[in-house]
């Protein structure tokens, strides 16, 4: 196995600390080598440490790496030294790849200047703090016994004020302290990142307290998680969301939870190198590894015996017999490698194996009903029973679709009144706009609110409030604000049927740069094109028609650069309702009529089944995949469904051309409708097997009785492809 | 779901699955989503029809 990638570094400024915390691995634990180490790093080791990273970022070819600015108390060695090593790193690595520098301080020595002067160096900072003043003073406290807590509260509210290098806040549990009165306090002042660690223990030295009550730890981690998970789900816990990152399959981030591997040294103040510092709580030395920045390159330390070992321990086959045959090792990955620690060496669960058992079993079981929560398969609550045969034909379904598009835009309404009131009431640069909207006559609002670049707006705002991040299809962050309302006050209803090509940047968002929307040149030849492929759907079936203007408000015109310039291109997505994406050029011209005339009528059913899901959800929720006739990759049975529903349409629509189409369309007909036969018998047979809701199997009956043209009768003379 | 049972990487595949095709408004659940969406393959990611549907023409 070749040696591991370390990618972050903690750089012990200072050996000594300005507190006297009495958890402190660094002093009230087994080592005590900081009594006999420099109270500084040298400008001597500064200068070997810069020159030996920058040799190895080289070799190892790291594009970005972190060093840790740590102690003791770095502070202790003064600002402007701090911000000319951070300075140094970065000069000494060169363009080669990113240093992030991050500093983690007790704040006693956080002053508006040290702030200041770390912004304008890029040095973050993680705060060590416990809580409210009852919590922090029970630990946290100076060496004559006094509190810290003013001062470091006070350093907080500066770090406010610099979130452009606040990282975060790392609190230690004490199980004694109620986590709502930890949680009230966080929430008061939202660190953007809070880090709750268990105080350190091992199977020689057990957690405090709980030698007394053995549930202590357990009971106090999943009140956390609950009331976490449950009132402040918008405060970032790094400690529950590694757990959900683990329960997910994802790399959990931490030492505390999940599988990993040696990324991090440590190099003390004298310039020795060292294994994670936290390994000084199981003996004097436990962290020494070999050599200093001195003598050593960092490549050698990563090829060292004792990184290979360390990182075997990170390994599910390095863990005990008895880790290795529980239920939840996936998960926490045998938990940190220091608090492992007892008589057979590191080879036995962690000291708080218990806890953790008890919190993952918790953590999975809210996780998978919070999912199933949002994946019910019944009708939504006060939705009536449906006729789907109705609903399926345009012909027949008229009220249905009345009657679901009102209880849709009623809360389509009902949010964007919301948001614009909120807006208005904050009275900003964009009040004006929402007061000038709400003054508006109901039906106008309420048209308003129902565009489809409305609803995606309103949503993202919402959602946004709430904490919660929206991204666009290619990973963008969205925001939302009242600048979007401008845009709607000049929005007046023409009579058109549809907007199309509008430049309505919620119509785009959502699709970042996955998606290009056409220019004015387009949009204007492909006017006629448009008007003719509307003209074909509207003699075919005047009632579809219909249906496509009750349901869907505008038409955006559209390329995927992704896709061969030969190939035409259409979507629809859920969170622009009634907004049909189609492309209208294939090379340099304009696509057939027919062919647009198919991609509407194609999108168009996508947007009646979003329509009817959104009360009458079709599918149980599953990681299942199925094979569809229509793609090489496989689907989950919602798009099959999807599919099926698309093309029953498109085949009645394919027909129609076969017996009344042009000639030059025809030999392409057969072979669309031989195919599309093909693939919707597979495709019955393939959902036949899925879980479907009642609604869903309902549909799917009414999908499958629905009639097919006999090709060879109709002259086609052509074998169904196998 | 009891304590003894084994988690295994259908369990995770399942997670995963529920939080890419549905719509969460707790954010540690979104936060979780956008975090299991910057990892996925694409083809979790856009799994069905009710997310960019793309088709292409045979003609």
């Amino acid at each position: 196995m070749s040696a591991p990638k370390i990618t972050s570094f903690l750089v012990k400024l200072a050996s000594r600390c300005n507190l006297d915390c009495d958890y402190c691995y660094v002093y009230h634990h087994a080592d005590q080598s900081w009594r006999v180490r420099p109270k500084f790093l040298s400008a001597a080791h500064k200068k070997a440490f810069c020159e030996r990273l920058a040799a190895y970022v080289n070799e190892a070819q790291l594009n970005r790496c972190v060093v840790v600015l740590h102690g003791g108390e770095p502070l202790l060695a003064g600002v402007a030294p701090i911000v000319q090593f951070a300075n140094d790193v970065r000069k000494a690595v060169g363009s080669s790849a990113t240093v992030d520098i991050g500093l983690q301080t007790n704040g006693l020595l956080l002053t508006q200047e040290a702030l200041t002067a770390f912004s304008a160096a890029d040095i973050t900072v993680s705060l060590s703090l416990d809580g409210p003043q009852d919590a922090n003073d029970l630990h946290r406290k100076s060496r004559r016994g006094r509190s810290s807590f003013a001062k470091v509260l006070a350093a907080l509210e500066r770090l406010k004020e610099h979130p452009e290098i606040f990282a975060g806040v790392i609190a230690v549990i004490d199980p004694s302290v109620s986590p709502s009165r930890i949680f009230e306090f966080f929430d008061e002042h939202r660190p953007p990142k809070l880090d709750f660690l268990l105080p350190d223990g091992h199977h020689r030295r057990s957690p405090p307290g709980r030698d007394i009550d053995p549930d202590i730890y357990t009971n106090w981690l999943i009140a956390a998680f609950n009331l976490w998970f449950d009132r402040y789900p918008h405060l970032p816990v790094r400690t529950f969301e590694a757990l959900l990152d683990a329960a997910t399959g994802l790399q959990s981030g931490t030492d505390a939870f999940g599988y990993g591997d040696v990324s991090l040294i440590t190099i003390e103040t004298d310039g020795t190198y060292h294994d994670l510092d936290v390994f000084k709580i199981v003996g004097e030395g436990a962290t020494q590894l070999a050599g200093s920045v001195e003598d050593t390159d960092i490549s050698a330390i990563a090829g060292l015996p004792a990184i290979a070992a360390h990182r075997r321990l990170l390994q599910r086959d390095g863990l005990s017999v008895q880790c290795q045959t529980c239920s939840v090792v996936d998960i926490c990955g045998g938990g940190s490698v220091p608090h492992r620690y007892g008589d057979d060496g590191y080879n036995q669960p962690s000291v708080y194996c218990a806890e953790l058992l008890a919190l993952i079993s918790h953590v999975k079981r809210r996780l998978s009903a919070a999912l199933k929560l949002s994946s019910m398969g019944a009708p939504l609550p006060g939705m009536p029973s449906i006729d789907f045969a109705r609903f399926e034909l345009a012909e027949e379904g008229s009220a249905i679709i009345r009657e679901l598009w009102r209880t849709s835009s009623a809360a389509a309404q009902a949010g964007f009144t919301s948001a614009i009131r909120t807006i208005a009431d904050a009275h900003d640069a964009y009040a004006e706009d929402a007061v000038a909207l709400l003054q508006l006559p109901t039906n106008e609002l309420n048209q308003l609110a129902e565009r489809p670049g409305s609803i995606a707006w309103q949503r993202t705002l919402a959602k946004t409030r709430a904490g919660c991040t929206v991204y666009s299809v290619d990973g963008k962050q969205l925001v939302a604000d009242g600048s979007y309302l401008a845009f709607l006050r000049e929005r007046t209803s023409n009579g058109a049927p549809f907007e199309v090509g509008l430049p309505d940047q919620w119509l785009q968002l959502p699709f970042g740069d996955a998606i290009y929307f056409e220019q004015e040149t387009v949009k204007d030849r492909a006017g006629p094109l448009l008007m003719e492929a509307l003209r074909i759907i509207e003699e075919w079936r005047s009632n579809l028609a219909a249906e496509m203007r009750q349901v869907n408000r505008c038409i955006q015109f559209i390329r995927d650069p992704l896709a061969h310039p030969e190939k035409i291109v259409s979507f629809s997505d859920n969170t622009v309702p009634g907004a049909l994406f189609v492309s209208v050029t294939q090379g340099d011209r304009l696509i057939d009529a027919h062919d647009l005339a198919d991609s509407l009528i194609h999108e168009h059913r996508h947007q009646k089944l979003y329509l009817l899901e959104r009360h009458y959800p079709m599918v149980e929720t599953t990681s299942t995949k199925v094979v569809s006739p229509w793609r090489e990759d496989l689907r989950p049975p919602s798009g099959l469904l999807h599919a099926v529903f698309v093309f029953v349409e498109l085949r009645r629509f394919w027909e129609h051309l076969l017996q009344n189409g042009p000639s030059r369309i025809r030999a392409r007909a057969i072979s669309q409708l031989a195919e599309t036969n093909a693939n919707l018998m597979a495709a019955y047979e393939t959902l036949g097997g899925c879980r479907l809701t009642e609604g869903g199997q309902a549909l799917l009956g009414v999908l499958q009785r629905q009639p097919a043209l006999d090709l060879v009768q109709n002259g086609a003379n052509v074998a169904s492809p196998a | 779901m009891s304590d003894n049972e084994q988690v295994s990487s259908e369990d995770c595949q399942a997670v995963r699955s529920d939080l890419l095709h549905t719509e969460h408004t707790n954010p540690a659940l979104q936060r979780l989503q956008s975090r299991v969406l910057a990892s996925a393959e694409a083809s979790e990611v856009i799994t069905s029809y009710d997310r960019m549907h793309h088709r292409h023409s045979r003609s």
